[in-house]
């Protein structure tokens, strides 16, 4: 098991790797020098020569590409991410008190979705073809075609006409009240977790038909095992494999999904921060904000990668 | 495999036999059969051509020119007449500008389909090609591409678009460009790991052995072997390309604001009069979850034709 998960984690390596140079190179395609986008977005739009070279100069994109990505690389290592053109600020700054309330809007939603989508598949399984089952894949289907968007601003708009809803004007940290956060992010996350829990309720519904018509399904029922126990703990353990990875792929889809729901609902995560880096023209800002949106999602993949591994013997020692 | 190969020489020397009308008889023999053993998928189908009518007829069916201003009709509820305009009637209500929603819908659809058709088409085409090579030559070149692939994985795909079309400015071309981006890497790793079965498999050893060629024995036998899962997950991304294409403009640095485009109608409307006029969203909405809606009824029932290893997946 230790060993998998280092080879795992030592395929993280490369990888990530790969990733900041797909950052760096996508955001200095940018037709334009920032330095020249700086000053004629400065008001005026008269600047000097001189001005200009001393602008580059002074961001230091007057050298080489590989020196700045170097550069940059190498500020990443100590945990610095560089200084927001825009703001002025460290990059880090900025992204600090956002990370932790995409993270957490992303977690929320996968949990509500798993604890709904479970059950549901379940005992869409169990009574194949009853009217249950028929109603939850014609919900389930509808479901995963209605986009984020719509759900979002269905449930803006219903929270403004039956509760009076507004943004809030702030919103809190987990760590400083916990209450008030949770009262503030469970509807976007509820939100988030619906487009989730729609395509998770029919992985887990053919994930654990295929398992009920199993061998060991047959032999457990044969030695008098309780309908409980066999479905629990041998068809659910089984069918939980192919539900995880399915998960673990969506959670890179909630964390995309919710710079939608972060500009609907107005919650200020990375999403909101990269919509105004965007349009501010921050480089660097996006740059940071893009790579850790991309790191989120590789350590959701290689704890699925851990979790998968745990579950099922033939993976660890295959 | 023997067997494979004397049923596809009977079927073929049967069609070579067979007089020409029989063919047209044996298409509508096979859209019937379609129909009756996926009627669901048979109600994609008919959603997409109804869709693609909506597009291709826009300058007919739709009443008012899309982007025709009339400040006099501001938010004109659905059923109103317009004040100018010879009092026509707003089927589906007006916008802040006083522009038919009806109108801009039946244009909209112009630019989702467009938008999803030609990306889906360059980025599940490029990806798959990149996938066959990538398999069928292995080694190092194989190694670099699955890393890269990896790479350009651990990005949301919403994100990685929208940082493209940041980068490359927003308008209709960029957007397809961040789609075939984001399609390719998905599209390559399916039909890679298809390939790998297809080419260990006899008759590319016999077409090796009889001196047959790399590009030959790729393009002959590994690429038609891999259309099933290619056209699966080409039809599976039609309606995420209208979905990705519709967010991206409802974040508005998508499809520029003077085109009419669903996410476009959203963005603006959804986000400051919804209370005013909740129809402004509705139709949009609707318009945009039944097109996906029978995308998705299509691709799964594609997917369970040809591709029965994923049925009911």
């Amino acid at each position: 098991m230790q060993q998998y998960i280092l080879k795992r984690a030592l395929l993280f390596i490369p990888t990530i790797i790969l990733v900041t140079i797909l950052v760096f190179a996508l955001m200095r395609m940018i037709p334009g020098d920032p330095a020249f986008l700086i000053l004629a977005g400065g008001g005026e739009g008269n600047f000097t020569q001189e001005e200009l070279d001393n602008l580059r100069h002074e961001l230091g994109t007057d050298r080489h590409i590989l020196v700045q990505y170097g550069d940059w690389l190498w500020g990443l290592l100590r945990g610095d991410m560089g200084t927001a053109l825009f703001y002025g600020t460290s990059v880090t700054s900025e992204l600090g008190p956002r990370v932790p309330l995409t993270i957490e809007l992303a977690i929320m939603a996968a949990i509500i979705s798993f604890i709904l989508a479970v059950p549901l598949g379940m005992i869409s399984a169990l009574k194949q073809d009853s009217w249950f089952d028929y109603a939850a894949r014609i919900f389930t289907f509808t479901g995963i075609s209605i986009p984020i968007f719509v759900t979002g601003l269905v449930v803006v708009y219903l929270l403004v006409k039956l509760f009076g809803w507004f943004p809030p004007l702030g919103y809190a940290q987990i760590w400083e009240d916990p209450l008030t956060n949770l009262q503030q992010l469970i509807f976007p996350a509820l939100t988030l977790a619906f487009f989730q829990l729609n395509f998770t309720a029919r992985v887990t519904r053919s994930a654990m038909l295929e398992v009920m018509r199993d061998d060991y399904i047959r032999t457990a029922r044969s030695k008098g095992l309780a309908e409980f126990r066999v479905v629990f703990l041998h068809a659910l353990k089984n069918a939980l494999l192919p539900i995880i990875t399915v998960s673990g792929w969506a959670l890179g889809l909630l964390l995309g999904g919710t710079i939608i729901i972060e500009k609907i609902f107005v919650v200020p995560g990375m999403g909101a921060l990269l919509l105004q880096a965007i349009t501010a023209r921050d480089y660097i800002l996006v740059m940071g904000d893009v790579l850790v949106f991309a790191l989120a999602v590789m350590i959701v993949n290689l704890a699925v990668d851990v979790i998968y591994a745990w579950l099922d013997p033939r993976i660890r020692y295959g | 495999m023997a067997r494979d190969a004397r049923d596809a020489s009977t079927a073929e020397a049967v069609e070579l036999a067979a007089p020409r009308t029989p063919i047209l008889n044996t298409i509508w023999g096979g859209i019937f059969s379609f129909i009756k053993r996926k009627p669901l998928g048979a109600i994609g189908a008919f959603i997409l051509i109804l869709a693609v009518l909506m597009a291709v007829l826009a300058p007919v069916i739709a009443t008012f020119p899309p982007k025709e201003v009339h400040v006099t009709s501001k938010y004109a509820a659905p059923g109103a007449e317009a004040a100018t305009a010879g009092g026509k009637t707003y089927w589906l209500g007006s916008d802040q500008l006083g522009r038919d929603t009806w109108s801009r819908l039946v244009y909209g659809a112009r630019i989702s389909l467009y938008v999803s058709l030609i990306s889906v088409g360059i980025g599940v085409t490029v990806g798959a090609l990149i996938g066959v090579v990538s398999a069928y030559f292995g080694g190092v070149f194989d190694l670099i591409v699955q890393r890269l692939v990896d790479a350009m994985m651990a990005f949301p795909a919403i994100i990685l678009a929208l940082a493209i079309v940041a980068v490359a400015g927003a308008s209709l071309q960029n957007v397809i460009l961040a789609l075939v981006i984001i399609l390719i890497p998905g599209s390559s790793r399916i039909v890679r790991s298809q390939a790998l079965a297809i080419k260990e498999r006899d008759f590319v050893l016999a077409s090796r052995s009889i001196g047959a060629g790399d590009w030959r024995i790729i393009a002959r036998h590994v690429i038609p072997n891999c259309m099933a899962p290619y056209i699966v997950f080409a039809t599976a991304n039609l309606g995420y390309a209208i979905v990705v294409e519709a967010a991206l403009s409802f974040l508005g640095v998508g499809t520029p604001p003077d085109i009419p485009s669903w996410g476009g109608m959203l963005s603006f409307a959804g986000q400051r009069y919804v209370e005013v006029s909740p129809w402004l969203v509705v139709f949009p909405s609707i318009a945009v979850s039944i097109a996906v809606f029978g995308f998705n009824l299509l691709g799964d029932a594609l997917r369970d034709v040809l591709d029965p290893r994923l049925r009911g997946s």
